[in-house]
C-alpha cells in the first residue's frame, strides 16, 4: 500500500515537472538550442539552426520566420541528390505531434538573406517563428561557432 | 615463460597500432594527385603542386553557401587546430564551384573567416568557368546550378567531399561529407606517424 502511494506521488511529481518544464512555451511549441554561425561575410546569407518541440497532440507547421536581422528570411532544406548537396526553399517545416524536428547543418535551416548587421560570436539575434497552430513563438538565437 | 608473455603483449600492441580504423576512403591505387592552376585569393596564379612538401586538405564549395560549406570549412579549421595550429605542415585549399559569382576578393574574405587563428592562411581559389570545370573534374567533383526561387539567387548543388594529398603530392584519401574534424585529424595524424601506411 505504501509503495502504491509512493508511485502515485512520484507520478504526480513527474507530471508537474513535465508541465513546469514547458513554462517557457506560451504556445504548443518549445524552441531550444537556437544558434547561428558568425557570418563570414556581410553580403552573404546566414543560417540559423534550432530544435522545435511540439507539445501538442496534433502536428504543427513552422510557416515563416520574421526578424530585423535580415531583409528576407526563408525556410530552407539541404538535400542530397545524385551525390550532390543542394539547398532549396521549403514552404513549411512540419513538427510531428508530441515530437520534434531538428534544424541542423546539412539539413533544415532558417536562411537569413541580406543581413542587416554582422552575426558576431556571442551576440543574440531575436527571431519570431510563426506556427500554423502555436502562432508566434519568439526565439533568441545565439551566435557561436 | 615471462619472456613469452612479454612477446605476446608486444605483438598485441603492434597489431593494435596497425589496425587504425580510417574514416576516409583511400583511392585504389594510391597515385599522384591531379594538378591544376587557378587564381588565388590575392589574384595571382596558383598551382596546387606548389604546396608539395605539405599535407593538403582540398575542398570545393562556394561563398553563397551558408550551410554546407561553412560546416566543411569549420571542420577543416578544427583539423588544422588539432594537428598543426602553429605550423605550416597542413594547408587548407578551398576551390569555388560557382565561378560566375566568386571572385578572388570574395574567396579571400570567405576563407579569411576560418583561418583567423593561424599564421598560415587558407587558400581560396577561383577561375573561369572552364578552368573550374577542369579542376573539379580532376577530383570527380560534380556541381550544377539550380534555380530555386530563393531571394538569395540561384543555388549550387555540389558534392562536398574533402581530399587529402600527402607531401609527396599523392592523393591519399577522400573523406565523405559530414566526417567530423576529430576523425579527419585522427587519419591525418596516423599518416604523419606512419608515412608508409595505406
Ligand atoms: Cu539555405
Amino acid at each position: 500500500m505504501k509503495q502504491v502511494s509512493m508511485v502515485v506521488v512520484m507520478l504526480a511529481a513527474l507530471v508537474l515537472a513535465a508541465c513546469g518544464g514547458s513554462s517557457g512555451t506560451t504556445n504548443g511549441v518549445t524552441v531550444s538550442e537556437a544558434w547561428a554561425r558568425p557570418s563570414p561575410m556581410m553580403d552573404r546569407a546566414g543560417a540559423a539552426y534550432m530544435v522545435l518541440q511540439n507539445n501538442g497532440a496534433a502536428e504543427d507547421k513552422l510557416l515563416s520566420v520574421e526578424g530585423d536581422i535580415a531583409q528576407t528570411i526563408e525556410l530552407h532544406e539541404t538535400k542530397e541528390s545524385g551525390g550532390m548537396l543542394a539547398m532549396s526553399p521549403v514552404p513549411n517545416i512540419p513538427v510531428p505531434a508530441r515530437g520534434k524536428t531538428e534544424l541542423k547543418p546539412g539539413g533544415l535551416h532558417v536562411m537569413l538573406i541580406g543581413l542587416t548587421r554582422e552575426l558576431k560570436a556571442g551576440d543574440k539575434v531575436q527571431l519570431t517563428l510563426n506556427f500554423e497552430k502555436a502562432g508566434k513563438v519568439p526565439v533568441a538565437v545565439e551566435v557561436r561557432e | 615463460m615471462k619472456l613469452r608473455w612479454l612477446i605476446g603483449w608486444m605483438l598485441i600492441g603492434w597489431l593494435a597500432a596497425c589496425t587504425h580504423n580510417f574514416s576516409g576512403v583511400a583511392p585504389n591505387p594510391i597515385g599522384p594527385a591531379p594538378d591544376f592552376t587557378l587564381i588565388d585569393e590575392t589574384g595571382r596564379p596558383f598551382q596546387l603542386s606548389d604546396l608539395r612538401g605539405q599535407w593538403i586538405l582540398l575542398a570545393y564549395g562556394y561563398t553563397h553557401c551558408p550551410d554546407v560549406c561553412p560546416l566543411t570549412l569549420s571542420y577543416l579549421r578544427d583539423v588544422k587546430q588539432i594537428v598543426d595550429p602553429n605550423g605550416d605542415r597542413v594547408q587548407v585549399v578551398f576551390v569555388t564551384i560557382d565561378p560566375e559569382r566568386d571572385t578572388p576578393d570574395s574567396m579571400r574574405r570567405y576563407v579569411g573567416h576560418f583561418d583567423k587563428l593561424f599564421d598560415q592562411k587558407f587558400k581560396g581559389l577561383s577561375g573561369t568557368p572552364e578552368e573550374i570545370a577542369a579542376a573539379a573534374q580532376l577530383y570527380q567533383v560534380k556541381y550544377e546550378k539550380k534555380e530555386t526561387g530563393s531571394a538569395d539567387g540561384y543555388s549550387m548543388a555540389h558534392t562536398a567531399e574533402v581530399y587529402l594529398i600527402d607531401p609527396q603530392f599523392n592523393w591519399r584519401m577522400t573523406f565523405p561529407f559530414g566526417i567530423k574534424a576529430e576523425e579527419i585529424a585522427a587519419d591525418l595524424q596516423y599518416f604523419m606517424q606512419n608515412p608508409e601506411a595505406k
